[in-house]
């Protein structure tokens, strides 16, 4: 019986070339943006799952609350790790990370190699007991067991030794902090297991001048400046954990806190969740975004239900050319049950072959997705299981969404009604076309006025001004005490060359973590009344070529060596923090409460608020101080980009005569402020990409309708050109029905997408207002399209002899 | 074999109701040959239909081989039907998508026989229509004498009690069309009942039975031949 199924389905499948052709790439397309969707949703989804024991681990976040305001943060003090494990029964391990602060960037040296690497990490030697690493030379127990040791990724281990083992060689690693030797004591496999911490690089904690001043540094309210991992026992309650959690901070650091003006609590953040749900900040890897995933799952949803949408419009069109075999079918004894079958396996057959060519597309456009995901996603069919099953889900998916209709409808028709010649043409069967292209029609202008406002943001985010000229500054991080005790030479050489216009310094600049912080207040207010803000250690031409725009007052000065330590500039936001007005605010003073000794200084300048990071996050309380004891963390050179190759050459000369022990690194400050949103970028190109394969899909649906019902209809326009009717006549009565079907959509899908749109945009601080314009311009956009796609078909009946089609009936 | 009993059948629209079958009552015995004839709309096909179980009686009683058959469910009805009936048609109905011999196979996909059989069978009776030679040919590359004798095969392949013909010659030129009668005179010299809707009084006559209608109901039934 399944042969005499299959035999009849291919024989309709050759014999109806353009429908088959139509269905078959429309499915094909859609399951193929399906599987690489999924793909990317799986490598997203993998993040952190290979840990041991993962539903008993969880990270230690904390919630500061300054001046009423609360931030949190993956941070947490020192000595927490320790006392967990100690004095609460919950928990069996626990394991600390520390980022030293004001380092980005270590330098590596083995031989004549050397490099710098940000991705590098202080840890306990607990932390690959706590976190799960696929180990490749060596093995996690006891890897980092002594100072000195250190565990890197196979692709430092590459990148130093090329293919020669690793393990036992000494390599030296060196920072402001200094420079030792370390012994390789383990090597992991860099691409094995997604994990939320980006490190290569893992070094003891109780190792050089870091270990010395961070390992067991006795503070329970300052410096929280480690990442503390607990593992729980498999029985322990988190949430009566967390309840403990007050009680220990007021006991550690209660009156502390209070001195000092703030307080805080801890939170526990399951590490499963980390990667893509976790909003804390100093985070120590990129964030996964998971609204992005939930809309690209549901794209990849909808991209396969307008395909799915699309086989059954179309089989449902042509079903009046199946209904003799229906009707014969029926009268020779086979049942409803038995035809729906027999289309259903007809169905399968048809996304059986649209699954072959949707893997032929999929790997053909592999490098292009894996270019705009950012990721190296591979389709091995053959090894990879979870692969296999989700193609397997999305065949029969597919087959029973698109065949289920078209099966029952094709099922339903009485022998009687075909015999009489009635069938096939009922209007139910066209009502429900038209809702399925409405619903088609919905998810494509929905989808382009998401895509419309997306890239607006992004477009926002992109011009915004940040409150400086991020444009034309070559930023040198200063990584060694070596080179940062250069940075005065350094700046005078290369203001040397006269396509360097200024050359400043900092301890930090946008776009990086800066840790450097302080609780400050007005003049006549309670120390514990007090506001948090970042300090920026700069010297004054950084003012200058940064652009900051002064709103009052002035910059420091040259002139005025007072102002090296009795002056302070701080942006607008920090003057309204501290009650002070715009008016009045130079000459007045800024204080801060230290181990019970206060201290100020005097404001003498105030300019814009600007995005120290990226707009995601509300613009933060920003005060700046002259350094001249501390060397800055960064050079900055405001330059004429006209030959941007060769000066930055000579910028690497000039480095060379006087850094000899450290590379030259150098990046675009506007580059690295940018790769804040390259989550957002490639999420919304990714986003772009496939709603344009929905409209192009849908469009092949409603071109296939539109051919069908000019097919269907050819002998009134024959008849209609015979008494006159115009070429425009013709089109706009095959068009107007779809643009009705159309307009419906668009009044469907704007206020579901503007309230879609909304949520997504709330996880902005800095954001666009949703425009009317925007979602009229993306319903025109529809419109468009499908009055294209159906006016051309419309033209073909149109030019058609209508002598012909008079003959043919 | 069939009894009916003030058959009626009517057809609702909006606005126009029409009695097709108007209380019919007929009886045909197992091995007659029954042509039914009257002017177009009189109920002819209408009859055929509900004889045929792919239509149902509004009214009235139909028993086939003594059992009620008339208001039987569709799954049902296809179940009497696979097992007893097979259909000719004016326009033969065949399924462009099959060969002949696939065409006549098709039945028997639907009473499950073993597919040894359904060869057989299928030869067997290509042989005797003398189409053997076109088993592979598809519907639309036959004569129209051809197409109706592969229909007739396909009525007889599982040797149904009864055979419904409506018009089988309607499309057919007269050699063709005198053909198909030979064979459906010779199906029923062999037993098998034949209940033939025809226009023409030619073919009538190759049954032992007419049976004439007007506006829905049965106004003669003239008996042609006796049999011994």
């Amino acid at each position: 019986m399944i042969t005499n199924y299959l035999k009849i389905a291919l024989r309709n499948l050759i014999k109806l070339k353009g429908f088959t052709a139509l269905n078959i790439l429309g499915l094909s397309i859609g399951i193929a943006a399906s599987i690489l969707i999924i793909q990317f949703l799986r490598t997203e989804l993998k993040v952190d799952k290979h840990h041991v024991d993962l539903a008993n681990l969880y990270r230690v976040n904390t919630a500061f609350t300054v001046g009423g305001k609360e931030t949190q943060t993956a941070t947490s003090p020192s000595p927490l790790a320790w006392t967990m494990v100690n004095d609460f029964p919950e928990v069996y391990q626990s394991t600390r990370l520390l980022k030293p602060p004001g380092v980005n960037q270590f330098l590596i040296k083995f031989e004549e190699k050397s490099f710098f690497e940000s991705k590098t990490y202080f840890v306990d030697s607990t932390f690959f007991e706590v976190m799960t690493y696929d180990f490749v030379e060596s093995s996690p127990a006891g890897a980092i067991k002594e100072p000195f040791q250190v565990v890197i990724s196979s692709l430092i281990a590459n990148k130093l030794f090329g293919g020669q083992a690793a393990l036992g060689k000494s390599i030296e690693i060196s920072s402001q902090w200094g420079a030792d030797q370390y012994e390789i004591t383990g090597v992991y496999e860099s691409s094995g297991l997604p994990s939320h911490i980006d490190g290569e690089i893992y070094i003891n904690m109780r190792s050089g001048a870091i270990g010395r001043t961070f390992y067991d540094l006795d503070e329970w309210a300052g410096n929280n400046l480690y990442l503390t991992y607990l593992k729980l026992h498999p029985q322990a309650d988190p949430s009566g954990l967390e309840s403990k959690f007050p009680d220990l901070v007021e006991a550690k650091a209660g009156e502390r806190m209070r001195t000092l003006g703030f307080s805080k609590s801890h939170f526990l953040e399951p590490v499963k969740d980390i990667y893509l749900k976790s909003k804390v900040s100093y985070q120590v890897g990129p964030q996964g975004n998971q609204s992005m995933v939930n809309i690209l799952g549901i794209i990849a949803l909808f991209v396969l239900i307008i395909a799915c949408i699309n086989f059954m419009n179309l089989a449902t069109a042509k079903a009046t050319l199946r209904t003799k075999e229906v009707a014969v079918r029926k009268v020779v004894g086979a049942s409803r049950k038995i035809l729906s079958g027999q289309f259903m396996i007809e169905t399968i057959l048809y996304s059986f072959i649209a699954l072959i060519c949707s893997f032929l597309i999929a790997y053909l456009v592999l490098p292009w997705f894996n270019h705009l995901a950012g990721r190296t996603i591979q389709l091995d069919i053959f090894h990879d299981k979870s692969l296999l099953l989700w193609t397997v889900a999305i065949l029969f998916f597919t087959a029973i969404l698109a065949g289920s209709y078209p099966s029952l409808y094709l099922s339903s028709f009485s022998p009687l009604n075909i015999l009489r010649g009635s069938a096939g043409k009922g209007i139910t069967a066209k009502k429900i076309r038209k809702i399925l292209v409405i619903t088609q029609f919905i998810i494509s202008i929905g989808l382009i006025q998401g895509i419309l406002i997306i890239q607006n943001q992004l477009e926002f985010v992109r011009s915004k001004n940040l409150g400086f000229n991020s444009e034309e500054k070559v930023v040198i991080p200063l990584n060694t005490p070596e080179s940062a005790i250069k940075y005065q030479v350094l700046k005078n050489d290369l203001l040397a060359d006269p396509n360097i216009l200024f050359v400043g310094g900092s301890s930090t600049v946008p776009g990086q973590v800066n840790l450097n912080d302080g609780l400050y207040y007005g003049e006549g207010q309670d120390p514990s009344n007090n506001v948090h803000a970042n300090i920026n250690w700069v010297d004054p031409d950084y003012l200058t070529l940064m652009g900051f725009n002064l709103d009052e007052g002035r910059f420091f000065s040259q002139d005025r060596i007072a102002d090296t330590v009795s002056s302070t500039i701080i942006t607008e936001k920090m003057v309204a923090s501290l009650g002070y007005s715009l008016d009045d605010v130079i000459g007045k003073n800024l204080y801060w409460t230290w181990d019970g000794i206060t201290r100020k200084r005097k404001i003498i300048g105030v300019v814009d608020d600007f995005h120290a990071n990226s707009l995601h996050k509300e613009v933060g309380n920003q005060i700046f101080f002259w350094s001249t004891t501390e060397n800055p963390g960064y050079l900055v050179a405001s330059v004429e980009t006209g030959e941007i190759n060769n000066l930055i050459g000579k910028m690497e000369t000039t480095w060379q005569k006087h850094v000899l022990s450290d590379p030259f690194e150098f990046y675009f400050l506007d580059d690295r402020l940018q790769s804040a949103y390259e989550t957002d970028q490639r999420m919304g190109s990714l986003i772009f990409a496939f709603t344009l394969l929905a409209i192009f899909i849908s469009c092949l649906g409603l071109f296939g309708l539109a051919a069908f019902a000019a097919e269907t209809r050819r002998r009134e326009i024959g008849i209609r050109k015979v008494l006159g009717a115009s070429v425009s006549g013709i089109v706009s009565l095959l068009s107007k029905e779809y643009l009705f079907l159309v307009i419906l959509a668009i009044l469907i899908a704007t206020p579901l997408a503007w309230y879609f749109m909304t949520k997504w945009l709330s996880n902005f601080h800095y954001h666009i207002e949703l425009s009317v314009f925007t979602f009229i311009v993306a319903g025109f956009v529809g419109l468009l399209i499908a009055l294209i796609t159906v006016g051309f078909q419309g033209l073909r009946a149109a030019g058609s002899h209508p002598v012909e089609a008079i003959k043919s009936e | 074999m069939i009894k009916t009993t003030n058959l009626t059948k009517i057809y609702q629209t909006d606005e126009v109701e029409t009695t097709a079958l108007n209380e019919v009552n007929i009886e045909i015995k197992e091995g007659e040959f029954v042509s039914v004839m009257g002017p177009s709309g009189c109920g002819k096909s209408t009859l055929l239909n509900v004889l045929g179980m792919i239509d149902n009686p509004t009214s009235g009683e139909y028993y086939f081989n003594g059992e009620e058959v008339g208001h039987l469910p569709e799954r049902k009805r296809s179940n009497v039907r696979k097992h007893n009936l097979g259909f000719v048609f004016q326009s033969f109905n065949l399924i462009d998508e099959l060969t002949v011999f696939e065409n006549v196979e098709l039945p028997m996909l639907y009473t499950k026989v073993p597919s040894a059989e359904r060869k057989t069978r299928v030869e067997e009776l290509l042989e005797g229509m003398n189409i053997m030679h076109r088993r592979n040919h598809f519907p639309q590359q036959l004569s129209g004498g051809q197409q109706q004798r592969v229909a007739v095969a396909r009525a007889i392949v599982n040797r149904p009690k009864l055979i419904l013909a409506d018009e089988p010659t309607g499309n057919l030129d007269s050699a063709n069309g005198d053909e198909v009668m030979k064979i459906l005179s010779e199906l029923n010299a062999s037993g098998t009942t034949i209940l033939m809707v025809t226009h023409s009084q030619y073919c009538a006559e190759f049954g032992n039975l007419i049976i004439r209608m007007l506006d829905g109901q049965v106004v003669t039934e003239n008996v042609v031949k006796q049999y011994l």
